[in-house]
């Protein structure tokens, strides 16, 4: 049973919401059950490297997992988490002292492998193929945007995230927010546009 | 319609965007679900991103879910290895300190150590004062060995010319011996 620290008292704080919230995160295993996967996904195609969208995702669960203690509940678990990967990513791109060795390193996103996992459902062949397509082609059009533009159109379009909880978890207004993702949309827009 | 006429009345991308976001301002909504040509420029573009990003959020989610399991126990090894580590990291940083603070505590009684030596000489008078016992048996001794070196330094010592003065006696007393003899 976990207790509460005697300031939450003090501060009144929401326990019935924050104490689900906290329970939640008390759990790594089911924290990791649950966000991983999400998480991974997002860090993979933000970054474009696979594998160190491994380390950073584990990175990010861990750090989420020992600063528990800190999380206040004004967002939900999702948006703590999801600001914790930026901040990992933001720090990775400003770290890149050596450059050279990180490019030579790193690992491209293999999109023949992921447009590889479509369901193979009650879908035809060529449905299959089709959907294949476009995986491919939006991985490409993802991967030349920029880093914040890439971001947010992945926090709104893949994860659904509000425009307030993407908001709060790049650490930027809101207005600015809707800018990259205008620029995003007319870039995803200029580039269907062209390969249709 | 003159394109005027078009970029006045109808949506311009920015606000099909807004729409799309669910940003829109009630005017822009209000214009799109009567104005044909904007819906379906917007219904074009809404179809197309929709049909895409189903497509990618299905396969990427299914291959991040594929690579998160192989990757599964990584986490909970972490976890144990923090957990059988950390103390083990506080031991070491409590050694490291204890280590630290006995090199530091020694080289500074080292370092005082010396610093009285050096200084024994000056402090000689106030250590007599401290210890009379044990500096009235050294005093003594010392006197001791003071009065022997005057002792020895008061015999007079055999210069050259008295060692020759001496040898030259004995012969002079030798030749007249042998002298004596011959006459008797």
């Amino acid at each position: 049973m976990r207790t509460y620290p005697s300031s939450c008292v003090a501060l009144e704080w929401p326990l019935r919401t924050e104490g689900r919230a906290i329970r939640e995160l008390d759990d790594i295993d089911q924290l990791v059950k649950t966000y991983r996967a999400r998480l991974l996904r997002f860090v993979t195609f933000s970054t474009g490297d696979p594998d160190l969208a491994e380390t950073i995702t584990q990175d990010c669960l861990l750090k989420a997992y020992n600063a528990r203690e800190s999380f206040r509940g004004d967002s939900s678990v999702n948006t703590w988490l999801t600001s914790i990967a930026v901040n990992l990513i933001r720090d990775h791109q400003r770290t890149q002292k050596f450059k050279f060795w990180k490019q030579a390193k790193a690992t491209a996103v293999d999109v023949t492998d992921v447009a590889s996992f479509i369901a193979a459902d009650n879908s035809t062949q060529e449905q299959q193929l089709i959907a294949k397509e476009q995986v491919a082609r939006l991985s490409g059009i993802i991967e030349a945007l920029s880093l914040n533009q890439r971001t947010v159109f992945l926090m709104k379009f893949s994860d659904e995230m509000d425009l307030s909880d993407i908001s709060e978890a790049m650490g930027m207004p809101i207005n600015t927010v809707k800018t990259h993702l205008h620029r995003a949309l007319k870039a995803v827009r200029s580039q269907l546009g062209a390969q249709s | 319609m003159t394109p005027q006429n078009f970029a006045v009345t109808h949506l311009s991308e920015d606000q099909l965007d807004e729409v799309l976001l669910g940003i829109a301002l009630p005017a822009a909504s209000a214009h799109l679900a009567t104005c044909e040509p904007c819906t379906v420029r917007f219904t074009a573009f809404q179809s197309e991103l929709q049909a895409q990003m189903a497509a990618f959020n299905t396969a990427s989610l299914a291959w991040s879910e594929a690579r998160s399991n192989t990757i599964s126990r990584d986490i909970a090894r972490h976890k144990a290895t923090l957990r059988l580590t950390m103390p083990a990291v506080w031991s070491g940083a409590a050694a490291l300190v204890l280590a630290a603070t006995f090199a530091l505590h020694t080289s500074f009684q080292h370092g005082a150590g010396q610093l009285t030596e050096s200084n024994s000489t000056a402090s000689m008078t106030s250590a007599e004062a401290v210890h009379p016992e044990h500096d009235q048996f050294e005093l003594a001794s010392d006197n001791a060995m003071l009065a022997a070196i005057d002792s020895e330094m008061g015999t007079p010592q055999p210069t050259q010319f008295g060692i020759y003065q001496n040898v030259k006696a004995s012969v002079l007393t030798q030749q007249t011996e042998a002298a004596a003899q011959v006459r008797n």
